[in-house]
């Protein structure tokens, strides 16, 4: 009988329409911040010399799906920006940013060593990525995205974040040049 | 909530989109300080960790266990689909997967941080001993289906491994009070460290105070728990590739209940745990792959007041190392080595031991390749475990795991494993007495089980097919099972004894033997949605049967049913989420569990009972949170305790408040 109670209760609650706009999904705008950090990372001018275009690659399940794809031939410092999904951490040779994604989670060190000293913008939103050699972790906090960012594992993959980006990150650990 | 002008707007522009992919056009040209002030839907990214999991794994994070108000493992463990969790009183639980449910649920396997909880005494945990202190949990990991060839032996039909926040992670204070409606206080505080060269320290202490249940007539079932626990986690610096731990901890714990022993009436038996341990763990990276070692010494005791009392004494070394990835190859391998000495002793007829005190040494040895097939597609995960120790013979439990992903959001698996698990202690070497029967037209007899130290192992063939699909706003996931045991323990006529324990009737001696075997089958549901950012909803739903086949030996078949019908075969639980500010939240759960056909008279009939928790946030320091279990005040009783009898215990509605404060 409480069950009959109970059960209008949920409806009601599941059925009330939302009293806001529906928000973008988290690896929506995940997708829009890997695009900005390509627009603000300088990379070695050898680094770039591959291809025209600024190539991201995503290791392991992509959690982006049309977000991501959908990002294409959008431009980031005057180059194309493209998406790959290496089978491997050996496979990203010519990427200029790889995002690890969650399912990687026990990869994660093996990964990190393979790209080290390579020079690809390394982002990715597993807990403790930026404590283990990652460079740029994404974070979510009360809904919100944040980033930390590992100074000097950036430095030690030969790249350098624009001053906007290192003043809008939530926490800066490691030092420039270590 | 927007809270400023320009969030209304970009509220107002993304509401006037049509869809998701016309969004991102809009997102697209918000700078990145515009981008970190928009409100998203999160969702876990716990379905996606476990996308390359041929296995059927349930995470429960720090915020469920919070979110949930549960103050222990079993309270938790009701929101995670194929666990059948009963309570059968104040603090005694019977948790189990995929069937066998029992107070000592011989099939499942129990780790804190790697330690293994599972008693060699009775084959199963005392969950009333386990006192966390629950802030400290960072998750909880179900894995059902057998884990042996990873885990080891007696993880049958699941290994729930209970993981530790990093004491970095706990820096700083905290003090948790509550009171129960009944007048219980609790108390738990802790404090959070950093020590030189970036280590981290915790130290904790807490009380338990938890009311009892009540009898059918309506006094108190005089289960009241009593308890402390005290400990520490000494974590290296997080940064450093080379890490270790050490930690350890110390607990008392009084669990009364009234035995019912037959011809001896009822006795009011207080078990008293008390345990510690020390464990050190380190993990590190070398150009040969990643390893990790840990060893731990463990003490737990339980006396049962006037009956009886057991300790045990655990040493364990593991290491574990996972070679870097070759080609399409993943290696993982490990050896471990345990030694366990026990010792009892009794003090009455109704618990005797053929042996007063046993050395076990386990030698176990595994390894696991993961092959990639087809990138991105398809992976084969081979693995097998071998296990010898100083009695039985030695087992080998293999696994052949297969997965596959048409899209990087659904992941199907299926696999095959055996799995072994040991006779226990209790099982070779002690008698008890189950209960007292009627032999019409012959008088009352008491039904002793006798020891038997020549029993195997258990063993199951188990087959499994799941299917989990990640969403935008969440995740959904579907397991079929059907797993075939052979070699279980069961007991047949063994005899007659005199003098019995009732005077001039002989008592009626049970032999157990190995000759059951039997199925269970059933499908496991679970989902998570996020409905708004307010309201996240979460499922888990479970069907199942559990048959023995006949063995033409009524005793055995009897005893088989038994052990057969203490299982629902339908179980549900509901959880909503809500956030009503801010501030406040309110947490709904409605749990549903099926009938269970053999309990003893009057039997458990099937339950609808619903939770709620309120909480309200001061302030980043401290939260106030109610929480109600049991909303609506149902008289209801889930489980009658096996191996120690006792009459069923009822729960009613308890209110508790408990203020949290970090500072």
């Amino acid at each position: 009988m409480r069950w009959r109670v109970l059960l209008p209760l949920l409806l009601v609650l599941l059925a009330a329409p939302p009293l806001r706009a529906a928000p973008p999904t988290e690896y929506q705008l995940k997708a829009v911040f890997l695009l900005n950090f390509a627009r603000y990372v300088t990379w070695p001018d050898e680094a770039l010399a591959d291809s025209e275009a600024i190539d991201i690659c995503v290791l392991g399940r992509d959690p982006f799906g049309e977000h991501l794809t959908g990002l294409e031939a959008r431009q980031a410092q005057g180059r194309e920006v493209r998406v790959h999904f290496p089978p491997a951490a050996e496979n990203t040779k010519g990427c200029e940013v790889v995002f690890v994604s969650a399912s990687e989670q026990r990869r994660l060190n093996a990964i990190l060593r393979e790209l080290d000293g390579k020079p690809v913008l390394t982002v990715s939103d597993i807990d403790g990525f930026v404590e283990a050699g990652g460079n740029i972790g994404l974070v979510t906090v009360d809904d919100r995205i944040r980033f930390d960012i590992n100074r000097g594992a950036v430095s030690s993959q030969h790249l350098r974040l624009s001053a906007q980006l290192l003043k809008l990150a939530r926490r800066l650990i490691g030092q420039e040049g270590a | 909530m927007p809270r400023h002008p320009k969030h209304i707007m970009l509220a107002i522009v993304l509401a006037g989109l049509p869809g998701l992919a016309g969004a991102s056009d809009e997102l697209m040209d918000l700078s990145l300080e515009e981008l970190a002030d928009i409100q998203v839907l999160s969702v876990s990214r716990k379905a996606q960790r476990l996308s390359d999991t041929a296995a059927a794994v349930t995470v429960l994070t720090r915020e469920d266990i919070r979110r949930s108000g549960a103050r222990s493992v079993p309270e938790a463990l009701r929101l995670v689909p194929g666990v059948q969790v009963a309570q059968i009183g104040a603090g005694r639980w019977a948790v189990s997967v995929r069937g066998f449910n029992s107070r000592f649920a011989s099939k499942l396997l129990v780790q804190v941080d790697g330690r293994s909880v599972y008693s060699p005494m009775f084959s199963g945990v005392f969950w009333n001993a386990l006192n966390l202190m629950m802030e400290d949990v960072e998750r909880i990991e179900v894995v059902r289906g057998p884990g042996a060839s990873l885990w080891g032996a007696n993880a049958v039909n699941g290994v729930i491994n209970i993981v530790t926040r990093k004491a970095a992670a706990t820096i700083g204070s905290m003090v948790r009070a509550s009171v129960d409606d009944r007048g219980n206080p609790e108390v738990a505080v802790r404090q959070g460290l950093t020590l030189t060269g970036g280590t981290a320290l915790r130290v904790y202490a807490l009380s338990e105070n938890r009311a009892p249940f009540e009898t059918r007539g309506g006094t108190s079932s005089r289960d009241e728990q009593t308890g402390w626990r005290t400990g520490f986690r000494l974590d290296s610096d997080v940064r450093a590739p080379d890490r270790w731990t050490i930690s350890g901890d110390a607990y008392r714990q009084r669990s009364p209940e009234v035995l019912d022993l037959g011809p001896l009436g009822d006795n009011y038996t207080p078990f008293d745990f008390e345990g510690a341990h020390v464990l050190a763990q380190r993990d590190w990276m070398t150009s040969a792959g990643q390893a990790s070692l840990r060893a731990y010494v463990d003490y737990a005791d339980v006396g049962l007041g006037a009956l009886a009392g057991a300790t045990v004494h655990t040493g364990d070394l593991d290491f574990q190392h996972r070679l870097p990835i070759n080609g399409a190859h993943e290696w993982i391998w490990g050896i471990g080595l345990r030694h366990q000495s026990i010792s009892v002793k009794s003090r009455v007829p109704v618990i005797s031991f053929d042996k007063k005190e046993t050395h076990q040494h386990t030698f176990s040895a595994f390894v696991q390749d993961e092959i990639v097939l087809l990138p991105r597609q398809l992976r084969l995960t081979l693995g097998a475990r071998f296990e010898a120790r100083n009695m039985g013979t030695p087992e080998f439990q293999p696994t052949v795991r297969l997965l596959w992903s048409p899209s990087d959001r659904d992941t199907l698996w299926t696999h095959w494993s055996r799995a072994a698990r040991t006779p226990s202690y209790g099982e070779r070497h002690a008698g008890l007495a189950v209960g007292v029967q009627a032999f019409p037209p012959f008088p009352a007899a008491t039904l002793i089980s006798v020891p038997n130290e020549d029993l195997r192992s258990e063993s199951v063939n188990a087959f499994e097919l799941g299917y989990r699909r990640q969403l935008d706003r969440g995740s959904v996931e579907v397991v079929l099972f059907r797993q075939r045991y052979s070699h279980l323990l069961g007991s047949s006529f063994g005899g007659l004894r005199m003098p019995g324990l009732i005077p001039l009737t002989p008592d009626v001696l049970l032999a157990r033997n190995n000759r059951g075997s039997a199925v269970t089958e059933g499908a496991e549901f679970g989902a998570e949605m996020a409905v708004s950012q307010d309201l996240r909803l979460g499922l888990a739903y479970t069907v199942m049967r559990q048959d023995y086949d006949t063995t033409g030996d009524a005793i055995l078949d009897d005893g088989n049913a038994t052990v057969a019908n203490r299982n629902a075969n339908h179980w549900l639980s509901l959880q909503a989420r809500i956030d009503l500010s801010g501030q406040q939240e309110l947490d709904l759960q409605v749990r549903h569990v099926g009938a269970l056909k053999g309990q003893p008279a009057p039997g458990v009939d099937a339950y609808t009972v619903v939770d709620a928790r309120y909480g309200y946030r001061f302030s980043q320091r401290a939260e106030l949170a109610l929480s109600i279990t049991n909303l609506f005040d149902k008289r209801y009783s889930a489980y009658s305790s096996d191996y120690f009898p006792s009459a069923y215990a009822y729960d009613r509605r308890r209110l508790l408040l408990t203020g949290r404060w970090t500072f």
